[in-house]
């Protein structure tokens, strides 16, 4: 059986996110000699691409509070948003019970400017430290002197930094609401932390690429002889 | 004394700042050096072939021939220091300006800092290595001072007056003026110190729009400036132009005819008769004291709006000026000489002065002095420094991390 396989960029060229999901996918699937095609965008700048979006997306949201606002990019294209709403974590007043935290921001985006913003606005910049795009290697060397991985991005199309940390034994939060809580209590408690650091590497043992592309590859062989 | 005698003071504005290296994140508790030795050598050693020397000679010149013309020199300690290890010929071409007894130096914060707004005794401090440092490679006491970006309040003039100065100059600015003009000599509200307001349009008819092609008046001669100054009101009777002196030959760049000017205006003012060159200290006894002013508020010479906006005037540039500073007594305690001096050379206002996200003319300003692409840049390589300081005073007691071992590889900071 042969595959084909859409993304925007192969080899992935930076750690974390989709490209390096199907980047480790590919090669697992082709471990397994599955014959894939990789299909990857060429942008000529004026044709639009349909992409399907196979993921399910619920929102807890009633129908009235959707809007539909601009692209932020091209104001001519429509997309429809749910607004959220995000509790403030009020990081300056819990980084009181632990002056010696560091909160190291790894990564970029267009959003970093704001961030750094903020981050002076709270008075809390010795303690947040920006450090632009990080390599695969810089990553690893990172999360060997983090005590907790902190992801509050509310969305994220495939978020692999998260098994990265899991990966390097590092507990990971991702609920924003109990974010600080969680934050100090694993800072409060070395027990804990050590203890989450076990949990969550046994959790990735199952996450192995191997096993991923095994579920895949027997599932394509399924629908296939479904409908065949 | 002359009450119908009419003055014109120079002066000019010698500064280099250290400029930082390229500091990451993963230099952090590394050891490396914070400031870029080659850029900041590059920098000097051009400026100096394109500026300081050139200029330092046309007005040797000038004064050897007519012994009656006066300049006013203020240089920082930072760029004396870096003249003494770049550029050494322009400090011997400075002590033969001194040597004429035509030329007066300036006192200031050795560190072109901003000192005062943390600590007095700091700023003290600063004030008198750099007093110390131009009596070594120059050779002149100061007696006159000037406050960093010609920043000025009450206060601030009361705490130099103490020290044992004259008088200062002042940004002529609305908020110090309050509707009276810039021509003329002040005086301070509480003690008998001497004010000398820097007339700020005429200045940068020559610091800023002298190229400007667009400008009604471009192009400008040396006569005609010349001649503005002869038409100004007989009452007005003391002219202060006051200019970065990288304005000939960095700034304006020799090809622009900016030394023709600077000589053509000196040479007419000189032979016009009408106005008499004076350094700031013999204003002080040359001219009766001036009306009492009073000024709340820190006024300074940068930017449209003329206060601390340049420096202060964001969040992220604020934060960095307070964490700076919350290392000073650390810093003080440790009486460590190459830490103290790496940490007074992060006082330097340029490195507060490029996280500037000001726009439109200021922006570009400030633009054009960042080695940094952008005001975040700045900030976040002057953060991870100060993070290192941080690292260097607290040591592996209490330590940011256990130092990440020195990543080979480059941090690649563009955006996806």
């Amino acid at each position: 059986m042969g595959g084909l396989m859409f993304g925007w960029e192969f080899p992935s060229h930076i750690s974390g996110g989709l490209g390096t999901a199907c980047l480790c996918l590919a090669t697992a699937l082709k471990d397994q000699r599955v014959e894939l095609l990789f299909v990857v965008p060429q942008a000529r700048g004026d044709e639009s691409i349909p992409l399907i979006n196979a993921s399910v997306v619920v929102v807890d949201a009633s129908q009235n509070t959707a809007r539909v606002t601009e692209e932020r990019w091209n104001p001519a294209v429509k997309i429809t948003a749910v607004p959220a709403e995000i509790k403030p974590y009020s990081i300056g007043e819990n980084t009181v019970c632990f002056p010696d935290a560091h909160f190291i921001v790894a990564g970029s985006g267009d959003l970093l400017p704001q961030m750094m913003e903020r981050a002076a606005y709270r008075k809390i910049s010795s303690r947040m430290h920006f450090t632009g795009l990080l390599k695969a290697e810089q990553m690893r060397q990172v999360l060997s002197v983090t005590q907790v991985y902190v992801m509050p991005s509310v969305s994220d199309p495939f978020g692999i930094t998260p098994l990265d940390a899991v990966q390097a034994g590092v507990p990971v939060i991702g609920d924003i609401d109990a974010l600080p809580d969680a934050i100090i209590n694993l800072f409060r408690h070395n027990v804990l932390t050590n203890a989450s650091r076990g949990n969550s590497k046994r959790e990735t043992k199952s996450l192995i690429w191997k096993r991923a592309a095994t579920s895949i590859n027997q599932l394509y062989h399924e629908l296939g002889s479904t409908l065949s | 004394m002359n009450s119908d005698q009419r003055y014109l003071n120079l002066y000019f504005q010698v500064h280099q700042p250290r400029r930082l290296q390229k500091f990451q994140f993963f230099d952090v508790g590394s050891g490396q050096r914070y400031f870029d030795d080659d850029l900041n050598r590059d920098i000097v050693c051009q400026v100096a072939k394109d500026c300081y020397l050139p200029a330092n000679t046309l007005l040797l010149n000038l004064i050897a021939r007519h012994p009656d013309i006066r300049v006013t020199f203020s240089i920082s300690g930072t760029a004396l220091e870096q003249f003494a290890l770049y550029a050494p010929e322009v400090l011997l071409s400075f002590r033969q300006l001194a040597d004429t007894g035509a030329v007066e130096f300036l006192g200031e914060t050795y560190y072109h800092s901003l000192a005062y707004f943390k600590s007095q005794e700091e700023f003290i401090h600063q004030v008198g290595l750099h007093k110390q440092l131009l009596r070594d490679v120059i050779g002149f006491d100061p007696t006159f001072f000037r406050h960093t970006e010609l920043i000025y309040s009450d206060a601030i003039g009361k705490l130099v007056s103490e020290l044992g100065f004259s008088g200062m100059y002042v940004e002529g600015a609305p908020a110090f003026l309050q509707g009276r003009t810039p021509n003329g000599l002040y005086t301070h509200p509480e003690a008998s110190f001497a004010l000398i307001p820097r007339n700020h349009r005429m200045s940068d008819d020559i610091a800023f729009r002298y190229a400007d092609e667009a400008w009604a008046e471009w192009p400008l001669t040396g006569k005609k400036f010349a001649s503005w100054i002869d038409r100004l009101p007989a009452h007005e009777k003391l002219v202060c132009l006051a200019l970065d002196y990288e304005t000939f030959g960095e700034h304006q760049k020799h090809s622009s005819g900016i030394f023709t000017f600077l000589q053509e205006f000196i040479l007419a003012l000189q032979r016009s008769g009408r106005f008499m060159f004076a350094t700031p200290s013999a204003l002080c006894d040359l001219m009766p004291a001036g009306p009492v002013v009073q000024c709340v508020g820190a006024s300074s010479w940068a930017d449209q709006a003329r206060d601390l906006s340049a420096w202060l005037g964001n969040d992220m540039q604020r934060d960095a000026f307070e964490t700076l500073y919350r290392f000073q007594d650390l810093v003080m305690e440790k009486d460590d000489m190459a830490l103290t001096k790496d940490y007074r050379h992060l006082q330097t206002s340029d490195h507060f002065y490029y996280m500037s996200t000001k726009g439109g003319p200021d922006g570009g300003v400030h633009q054009y002095f960042s080695p940094y692409r952008s005001p975040y840049e700045a900030f976040m390589n002057y953060m991870n420094v100060l993070a290192d300081l941080e690292f260097r005073l607290r040591g592996k007691r209490r330590g940011l991390w256990p130092s990440i071992e020195k990543s080979a590889v480059a941090v690649a900071a563009e955006p996806r």
